[in-house]
């Protein structure tokens, strides 16, 4: 009888089968509504940009693990060492995230190289000189648009409204102020059905709350994001504008604080690891959202507060994990049933 | 390649349970030779009572493991002939060797006939230890709460509604019997909610045995509970709240206490892809692995993992030959060309954390296992203590749904060995014969 071949490893042997780049296409996908209404909403501009964000992004990742993270890269068999070697893990699709999710970000009226620079921004410096894919403090996607928004604030602040501008085209495109701009300067509230709807000037992603939402409710049923922070971020806006005498509904819905909510604070890598520091995260990242949108010279301050909020993680994830005495032990699932 | 591929369906949290193994059970016949080690450890103290080329009648006392008082008898399950008394290869590998009594059997001598408690002199727990019933004797005196765990963790093994479904009227007696014996005021029997049929059957029994609740939890608990509890114990003293027992066990006490049956046969479950048929088989102690996989359907020469347990927290064997222990209650055996780590995708290799805390939120003991195994990693085992490595259940479930295929058990277990020795590790406990 012929020898059994038995291997011996490690139990569990069961995963169910979620891979890290299952993730970042759920988000990919959950992003497609708001992707598709810029794209009938401002037109084929807007898909221009998006693509270009995203190209940019894959090459510049691709580029970098290239040059150097792989050492044994063999150009010689350039498709086959792209395909197989360990370290490039552009194919996992979180730089293509990145730069979808700051092409969300920007105008629609932006030139196409805009978004270019923005993408190898965050890729170069706000990720992989951090360590690349989960050593990055802040998310790449917002920290490109801050970069973009403090060196070219001119082109970053030309809003396009093509519902009251007609036809116009972006060629001629006149400065038209998103909603909170236009609160902030004249003291008008734009309707709640058309920030529902998203029928308003703004960033390419952010004005339809409905198609956020929707890409919101999957990525939740996915289990690809948790309820904490969203929740935590819409709970403390809510609390804030009643108690400053604002119209709550008004600022949940204008702005990129659903963008920002649903995609933004709730980036496994950049955000908190336990649900509470989730929480808190969400919680801060309201606080400083209301605190510039009151006081600040930004009409607009979602992207900052989770920046900040990003740098305070460590700090959050420090202060939120339990901390156990020497030799210390502790068994909830019978302490569970005992006491009641 | 399914990694690669999207899926709009969500990944579940906890592995579903194997819907092949409802099946009825099967007895399995005596076989031809069985291996009785009589130590768990080595080192372990032990007595031996035959002599090699000695005839045993089928269930007599053949030794005990530990010394008395603290000791557990072995009984044979078969009449025949000690062919060796030696040192064999322990299942850890290497040079540990334990002390087992082999016994080749003749196939066609009766079982001796049993002994009633009334015959016995001392306490039933001594009586309990005598026909070698695997139970946490100390655990057992000192508890002031019984939980009996109808759930089953592992998602191949099903012995537990198997027991309360053909065995009903002896499960509620040996509940009966150990209620009346301990005194214990509070006892629990856990099921699943979404078993719905299991559940009636247990209110059936609580309402037929005093002092006696069932109550439904959402998730299974896993078997590492009481051995948790019992290295608690060990470790600063804390008294356990409970003790933790399974069906198997009441059933044992029930045949033991009324019928004088020593624990010689029990229930196991055998899943795995190499089995044609997973279902539940009554087993002989000391049975060798080979033996059950072969009545099992299982075709040799055999490539692949074969586990004691379930896949999930199953201790991984190297070699079929040696007998099964009386704890365990599943064999799991799979065959795959790609279940070696060079083989796989790329997709499910290891990468970076990308800290989705998903392990946290799924987690039993309510600890952060990315956390522990993050400093495991960088050797900072006071630092790991402190985010409660010593509470890990070891259940799996942090493998199971991480999307950066982490090794995370592993590194908690390595850091439980490192930090406090094998006592600590729960998994290799589960299946320790004698645990006092």
């Amino acid at each position: 009888m012929a020898e059994n071949k038995i291997i011996v490893a490690s139990t569990p042997y069961l995963r169910n089968g979620e891979t890290a780049h299952c993730l970042m296409f759920d988000a990919l996908l959950a992003a497609i509504p708001a992707a598709l209404f810029a794209v009938y909403y401002f037109g084929i501009r807007a898909l221009a940009i998006m693509l270009v964000g995203m190209l940019s992004a894959a090459l510049t990742e691709a580029v970098i693990q290239i040059l150097f993270k792989c050492r044994a890269f063999s150009y010689r068999d350039f498709l086959f060492s792209f395909m197989t070697r360990e370290e490039i893990t552009v194919m996992d699709g979180s730089a293509v995230l990145t730069g979808l999710l700051l092409a969300l970000t920007l105008p629609p009226t932006v030139s196409l190289w805009i978004p270019v620079v923005g993408a190898v921004f965050g890729i170069v410096v706000a990720k992989h000189l951090f360590g690349g894919l989960g050593y990055n403090i802040f998310n790449p996607a917002l920290a490109a648009r801050a970069f973009l928004l403090a060196a070219w604030p001119g082109s970053m602040t030309v809003w396009q409204n093509p519902a009251v501008q007609g036809a116009a085209s972006a060629v001629d495109a006149v400065s038209s102020a998103t909603p909170l701009g236009v609160l902030a300067l004249g003291n008008q509230t734009t309707p709640l059905v058309q920030l529902m709807l998203g029928t308003t000037g703004g960033s390419l992603g952010e004005t339809s709350a409905l198609a956020l939402l929707l890409g919101a409710a999957y990525l939740l049923y996915k289990r690809t994001i948790t309820w904490h922070a969203p929740a935590g971020y819409l709970g403390t806006m809510v609390v804030v504008c009643l108690l400053s005498g604002h119209d709550p509904l008004f600022n949940l819905l204008a702005g990129g604080l659903m963008l920002g909510a649903f995609f933004m604070a709730t980036d496994p890598v950049t955000t908190p690891l336990a649900p509470v520091g989730r929480i808190i995260f969400g919680c801060g990242a309201g606080i400083i959202t209301m605190l510039i949108r009151l006081y600040g010279a930004y009409p607009e301050g979602v992207c900052y507060a989770i920046l900040i909020m990003n740098s305070l993680t460590p700090l959050i994830d420090k202060f939120t994990s339990r901390t156990f005495k020497p030799d210390g032990i502790d068994v909830p699932l019978v302490e569970k049933i005992i006491k009641k | 390649m399914d990694g690669l591929k999207p899926t709009f369906v969500r990944r579940s949290w906890s592995p579903l349970p194997d819907k092949n193994s409802e099946s009825s059970a099967v007895h399995m016949s005596v076989p031809e030779k069985v291996e009785l080690p009589l130590q768990d450890l080595p080192g372990d103290s032990f007595e031996v009572l035959v002599s090699m080329g000695e005839y045993v009648r089928g269930g007599q006392k053949i030794g005990t493991m530990g010394i008395h008082p603290q000791y557990l008898a072995v009984h044979t399950p078969c009449a025949g002939r000690v062919s060796a008394i030696e040192q064999r290869v322990h299942e850890s590998g290497g040079e540990r060797r334990v002390l087992a009594v082999e016994i080749t059997a003749i196939l066609d001598q009766e079982c001796e006939p049993a002994m009633p408690f009334s015959q016995f002199r001392g306490d039933w727990l001594m009586f309990l230890r005598d026909m070698g019933v695997p139970l946490d004797y100390e655990a057992l005196k000192t508890a002031r709460a019984l939980i009996v765990n109808c759930t089953e963790f592992e998602p191949t093994i099903s012995t537990r509604s198997a027991i309360i479904k053909s065995h009903a009227d002896a499960f509620a007696g040996g509940l009966q019997r150990l209620i009346d014996a301990t005194g214990l005021g509070e006892v629990t029997l856990l099921v699943r909610a979404a078993e719905s049929g299991l559940r009636e059957r247990l209110d059936a029994i609580a309402n037929r045995v005093r002092g006696v609740r069932v109550k439904a939890v959402p998730h299974a608990y896993p078997d590492t509970l009481q051995p948790l509890l019992s290295f608690r114990q060990r470790l600063n003293g804390t008294p356990a709240p409970a003790v933790i027992l399974g069906p198997g066990q009441i059933l044992g006490i029930y045949e033991a206490l009324e019928m004088g049956q020593p624990c010689i046969r029990h229930l196991v479950s055998v899943a795995g892809s190499a089995v044609p048929s997973p279902h539940n088989i009554w087993v002989y102690v000391g049975t060798p692995l080979a033996d059950i996989l072969r009545s099992a359907g299982v075709s040799f020469p055999l490539a692949g993992r074969v586990a004691l347990g379930g896949p999930m927290m199953g201790g991984p064997r190297y070699s079929l030959d040696a007998g099964i222990g009386k704890r365990v209650r599943g064999l799991y055996a799979a065959t795959g060309l790609l279940l070696d780590d060079e083989r796989k995708s790329r997709f499910y290799k290891s990468c970076a954390c990308v800290r989705c805390g998903k392990c946290i939120d799924v987690c039993p003991a309510g600890i952060m296992p990315i956390s522990i195994a993050e400093q495991v990693k960088f050797y900072d085992l006071t630092k790991a203590q402190e985010f409660g490595l010593l509470s890990c259940l070891e259940c799996g479930l942090c493998v199971f749904v991480c999307p950066s295929q982490l090794p995370l058990v592993e590194m908690i277990k390595l850091g439980k060995l490192q930090t406090k020795g094998r006592e600590s590790l729960l998994i290799y406990n589960i299946f320790k014969t004698l645990s006092s």
